[in-house]
């Protein structure tokens, strides 16, 4: 028991058999005066129909690997980034985290649009587990490193897109967790800002947090990570060293091309 | 991670995050107003005043017992009624945090039902004031109204958590919330006396009606400094609980549901 134990908590995830499904809307489904009149009418249940996302995936990572995601779209690299995240639970199948989880998903939503950027800051801190007074710590550094001058203290609704991002992105990235979850974000903002994230992300490499990245840049994934699995149709087609995957996915795709 | 939070844990670790949206919610619906938060104590008691010096006309009684019984009851229905129809918006107002961060769920819960709270203290605290002008304040009457107070506290929990699933599986159910709490507002004695169905012999009415009896539990102690009847604390608690069951058995089997049907 005690060396099973070992083991396991050297992997900061594992996955075991995992599955997702996703369930389709029907045109009725959300009507409550529908659902009352086919229960009375003893309609037929129509059959909830369901579409499989992940299938059947099993894998570790130990801790302090990068892993790359890599796969088209809709291959389920974004399902499977929730998952790790502990937002979706997986319909079958099952799935141990050792440590805290910060996920990275979304730099576009998630905000209050009446307040400022330094509130929005505060509570985006908190939403990631840290406490009120640990966040009130961080939030100077986090504005600074936003470079959003005197917007900062403006309500979120008077910003652009970029300006969104660079808020979400300096907020979600300056906590230390244990495993970072991140979906596709560098390739967003000017080159500029593109840059100093992407340092921001190489202060991460050198510690032993375990980091899972969803990207569709090959050049991104080869600095980034050591492994990478690479996804079709919610199954693993590949999971290994990053040189032969990507030659070989690139393959692939341009064989798809013609 | 989420299945090692009760209730408890969530509304202790959880307090700095959903005390500070609730006051957001609260300040945010008034930000564009001078008076802030007065637009409440000024509506409420326009209308509380409006409505006794037309009413109390209607049924004959004296506009010193009116006010206070009316300003109380409205105060306390604005809780009974806010607990259901806002807690159908707890989830969907935020499906942004629940798509991207592993939050317990009842963090929104405990939002709402927070919100709530706060308008009720402003409500209750202008209802106080009122009564107090009229006479009717006393701070035993207030002690002996806290057993009413702790099962509305059961109530508008079950109330809140109960409404944030429903109302995220059937998205139509809150507007129809909405009517029936309009049909329930004009048979429940808020505007009328509860003696008024009892003297015509259709006290069943109010013995039907949990909601009359929640009102009751919390009127009648601080009015007339004495407990309600005890079939009301038993009609209270046990809707309360019945919701609180509801809640619970819908909860487990609908919350993995709750990031795929936002």
């Amino acid at each position: 028991m005690g060396t099973v134990r070992a083991v396991l908590d050297m992997n900061s995830i594992e996955l075991r058999n995992v599955s997702l499904d996703y369930y389709l809307d029907n045109e009725d489904a959300y009507s409550f005066k529908s659902s009352v009149l086919n229960f009375y009418l003893k309609a037929k249940k129509s059959r909830a129909t369901t579409f499989r996302a992940i299938e059947n995936l099993s894998f570790s990572i130990p801790k302090g690997e990068k892993v790359g995601i890599i796969g088209l779209n809709g291959a389920g690299k974004t399902t499977l980034l929730k998952i790790l995240s502990g937002i979706f639970q997986p319909t079958k199948g099952k799935l141990i985290i050792n440590g805290n989880v910060s996920p990275l998903l979304d730099f576009h939503t998630g905000f209050e649009e009446y307040l400022t950027g330094l509130e929005n800051i505060k509570i985006r801190l908190m939403f990631l587990g840290l406490s009120k007074s640990q966040a009130e710590e961080k939030v100077d550094k986090i504005a600074e490193f936003a470079e959003l001058g005197d917007f900062i203290h403006q309500p979120i609704r008077k910003y652009s897109a970029g300006m969104m991002m660079r808020l979400a992105f300096a907020t979600s990235t300056s906590i230390d967790p244990d495993i970072l979850v991140i979906d596709e974000v560098i390739g967003t903002g000017d080159a500029k800002f593109a840059a100093k994230a992407k340092e921001r992300l190489e202060h991460f490499l050198s510690k032993d947090c375990t980091m899972v990245l969803s990207s569709h840049s090959m050049s991104l994934v080869r600095d980034f990570c050591t492994r990478i699995i690479w996804l079709q149709n919610g199954q693993i087609v590949a999971d290994g060293p990053v040189k032969n995957i990507i030659s070989e996915y690139e393959k692939d795709c341009t064989l798809a091309k013609k | 991670m989420k299945k090692n939070n009760s209730l408890f844990k969530v509304i202790i670790n959880y307090y700095d995050l959903y005390y500070f949206l609730s006051s957001y919610d609260v300040a945010s619906r008034f930000r564009s107003s001078r008076l802030g938060v007065l637009w409440l104590v000024i509506q409420q008691l326009m209308f509380a005043l409006g409505i006794s010096l037309v009413w109390s006309n209607v049924f004959a009684i004296d506009i010193y017992d009116f006010v206070p019984f009316l300003t109380l009851g409205l105060s306390l229905w604005g809780i009974i009624m806010g607990s259901m129809t806002e807690g159908g918006n707890a989830f969907l107002h935020a499906q942004y945090y629940i798509k991207q961060f592993p939050l317990p769920y009842s963090v929104f819960i405990l939002r709402t039902l927070l919100t709530q709270f706060l308008y009720f203290g402003i409500s209750i605290l202008t209802t106080f004031i009122v009564l107090g002008i009229f006479g009717k304040l006393s701070l035993l009457g207030i002690i002996y109204a806290i057993p009413g107070m702790v099962v509305l506290c059961i109530y508008c929990y079950s109330a809140t958590a109960l409404t944030a699933y429903l109302c995220l599986r059937y998205r139509d159910l809150n507007h129809a919330l909405s009517g029936i709490f309009g049909l329930i507002f004009l048979i429940t004695p808020i505007i009328f006396s509860p003696e008024l169905l009892i003297q015509k012999g259709i006290s069943i009415a109010i013995y039907l009606n949990p909601f009359a009896s929640l009102i009751e539990i919390v009127r009648y102690p601080i009015l007339n400094v004495d407990f309600a009847n005890l079939e009301h604390y038993f009609i209270g608690l046990g809707f309360s609980l019945c919701l609180l069951l509801v809640q619970i058995i819908i909860q487990k089997r609908w919350g993995r549901f709750v990031p795929f049907w936002i």
